[in-house]
């Protein structure tokens, strides 16, 4: 897979964006989801009013630093909210149906089998009592894809398909007896058994160190091309969603602030934040469309009750601490929220 | 291998402890004023019979020599026989030897304990298993937290409390139970087990509130684990979810509280058994202190330590056991 950081995104009607690429209706829908967690006795909204769709067999990043809602937002995915956390609004489509109207039992049929899940840790995220062969024999069987010896058979080829040595003998392993790229292989095998319509990649490279990354990038790559999947990659990481991604979106404090076709998003980010994030990427090249470094950190308990990324913004006026940013588009499937995008390229360019 | 060196090295520490036990125990008894000659002849304590006594039982002998005796006998299974109580008058004596031997006192105050504690274990295990699995997997709903503060409110009243109100309760105002239980003295097995039953719900209740409270904090934080939510999003059901995913990985706390709750019960049972009349071992040592018996002392507290000492050394290897990372190295 070529790796340079100026790739272009695959060709394909995908690359040129729009939120359905095969004309029909996308497979996913999220509008206005917003997701309160519990902050002592109050709710404090940790996803605001974030809106995207993916299209069947398209790869959607979302990016943004820890505590963005990221994962709150890939959770929702599932109708799955963590413990002192609730959807205070919008919807979650999936293949038409509204996932968050859902009780657990009946998103039962739908988690692991039409979408699944890749999480970021993988030393944490298999069953530690059980042997790994046996985790994803009792997806297949809750699933109903097949059962008994059979779905041992399948198991031990899907071990092969994800590229386990041995796969046979690795079935009867526990998980602290795999090495972390190995378990992850495993969770990957997991979250393929039953063919789903979207995986969702949660920071799916972010704790392996650099070699097993790639090789894991790779492998994914491989499986997407394969499968014509669709894909939620979550990453903090943007050198590898301009990698994997066909469109990407960045977040910033629980907001959506730019989406954009990957290879559009690169070359020209909008918003401030997007930019700082770009230009934190590691380069060889010296120059890049951003060059603009992130200052500060995000912090949540000191909000403005307009732009959130005002006070860290390099561009920001006294306007953007009071008025709320709403998502627009700027040109054809390129959207920002931020009103001061159309001069700040233009500063930017006249900035030696 | 790694496994049979652990259990040897603990094995021999566990000898150790117990040589530890017998010595503290012995000089502990030793410093205690009184002695057992003027405990037993009460009033009658001339001198002279004092001193007949004490001869009589080796008790003129210098300490150092009493225990040396004492230990050589007890490793070859001879516990000596009791100061105090005497043998019945129906078997012919042999000479020299005029009271009962610690053994034939011990044995059946053992059986009864155990047979105790084995009925509140029966009880408390299951019991505390379920109680701690529903109030962490339902901790929303009303029933949990009404179950929860019962819990809570077990533990907070001391045991002898819980006794005297079943006592109160069951025994006295009820009458569907005896208020004494003179198990030795029992008819029938049935009646056995009515005379069991309130030191046993007893020991259950004191046990359970504790066991329960560690489940559920090991059964929370297992169920916020990576590894609960992935399972759950695999799509699994949440009755396999609990079983299969949460509670083998939750155990392991459950059971140290239950190590925890059965070394209390040795010291639980004395209280027990106090309370409810209940001719058990501990009901044996209280007596033997009174008197100042040291053979009886010695021969319950190693049987009370031996318990101490195989209860934790059980756990470790059935936590070792549970769990595939110590098991398999």
């Amino acid at each position: 897979m070529a790796a340079g950081p100026m790739t272009p995104a695959p060709a394909g009607d995908a690359a040129t964006g729009g939120p359905s690429t095969n004309g029909g209706e996308p497979l996913v829908r999220v509008d206005d989801l917003t997701v309160d967690y519990r902050n002592d006795d109050q709710w404090v909204s940790v996803v605001k009013d974030v809106s995207f769709s993916i299209g069947r067999g398209e790869t959607l990043g979302l990016a943004g630093e820890s505590g963005c809602g990221k994962t709150t937002t890939a959770l929702a995915m599932f109708g799955y909210n963590k413990a002192g956390s609730r959807v205070a609004g919008g919807r979650v489509t999936f293949d038409g149906r509204d996932l968050l109207g859902l009780s657990d039992r009946q998103m039962q049929p739908i988690r692991g089998a039409r979408i699944s899940l890749v999480p970021q840790n993988p030393a944490s995220t298999l069953t530690p009592s059980m042997k790994v062969g046996r985790q994803v024999v009792e997806t297949l069987e809750g699933h109903g894809v097949s059962s008994g010896s059979d779905a041992m058979d399948r198991t031990v080829e899907l071990f092969g398909q994800v590229g386990l040595p041995e796969p046979a003998e690795i079935a009867r392993r526990y998980p602290h007896q795999l090495s972390g790229g190995q378990q992850q292989r495993v969770v990957i095998a997991i979250a393929i058994a039953c063919r789903p319509d979207l995986i969702v990649l949660d920071e799916p490279t972010t704790a392996l160190d650099v070699t097993t990354q790639a090789r894991l990038l790779d492998l994914l790559t491989h499986i997407k091309d394969e499968s014509g999947m669709s894909a939620l990659y979550v990453s903090h990481n943007l050198g590898v969603l301009e990698q994997i991604c066909d469109r990407v979106a960045v977040m910033y404090a629980g907001e959506l602030i730019e989406i954009a076709p990957t290879a559009e998003l690169f070359n020209r980010p909008r918003h401030p934040y997007t930019r700082g994030l770009i230009a934190a990427v590691p380069r060889m090249e010296a120059e890049h469309a951003g060059t603009e470094k992130l200052r500060g950190l995000l912090r949540r308990d000191d909000l403005p009750d307009g732009c959130g990324f005002a006070p860290r913004c390099p561009y920001s006026r006294p306007q953007c601490f009071t008025d709320p940013q709403r998502l627009t588009e700027i040109e054809p499937s390129h959207q920002v929220a931020c009103w001061r995008a159309p001069d700040i390229e233009a500063e930017a360019e006249a900035a030696p | 291998m790694h496994f049979v060196r652990v259990t040897g090295q603990r094995t021999a520490l566990a000898v150790v402890a117990l040589f530890a036990v017998s010595l503290i125990t012995f000089w502990a008894v030793e410093l205690l004023p009184g002695d057992a000659a003027t405990r037993m002849l009460g009033r009658e304590a001339t001198p002279e019979r004092v001193a007949h006594f004490q001869e009589q039982m080796n008790l003129d002998a210098p300490a150092v020599e009493r225990y040396t005796t004492w230990i050589t006998g007890f490793v070859q299974g001879d516990w000596g026989e009791s100061l105090i109580q005497a043998r019945p008058k129906t078997e012919g004596a042999p000479a020299g030897r005029i009271n009962r031997s610690v053994t034939d006192i011990i044995v059946p105050r053992l059986t009864n304990t155990l047979q105790l504690a084995a009925f509140a274990l029966v009880m408390y295990i299951p019991l505390s298993l379920m109680i701690g699995l529903v109030t962490a997997a339902y901790r929303d709903r009303t029933f949990a937290a009404g179950l929860s503060t019962l819990v809570i409110l077990g533990c907070a009243v001391p045991d002898f409390v819980i006794a005297i109100f079943l006592l109160i309760i069951f025994a006295v105002a009820l009458e569907w139970f005896p208020a004494l239980s003179l198990v030795d003295q029992a008819e029938s097995f049935g009646a056995e087990i009515r005379m069991m039953t309130l030191p046993a719900v007893t020991l259950t209740a004191a046990m359970t509130g504790f066991a329960v409270r560690q489940m559920q904090a090991s059964l929370l934080s297992v169920l916020n684990s990576d590894y609960v939510q992935f399972a759950t999003l695999k799509g699994l059901p949440r009755r396999r979810v609990l079983l299969l995913h949460a509670l083998p990985n939750a155990l392991g706390p459950a059971l140290r509280a239950t190590v925890i709750n059965v070394v209390w019960l040795v010291g639980g049972v004395v209280l027990v058994e106090v309370v409810f009349t209940y001719p058990g071992i501990g009901l044996l040592l209280l007596d033997a202190l009174r008197l100042l018996d040291t053979p009886v002392i010695l021969a319950s507290t190693m049987i009370l330590a031996s318990v101490y000492i195989l209860c934790n050394l059980g756990a470790d290897l059935v936590a070792a056991a549970l769990n595939p990372r110590l098991r398999t190295g």
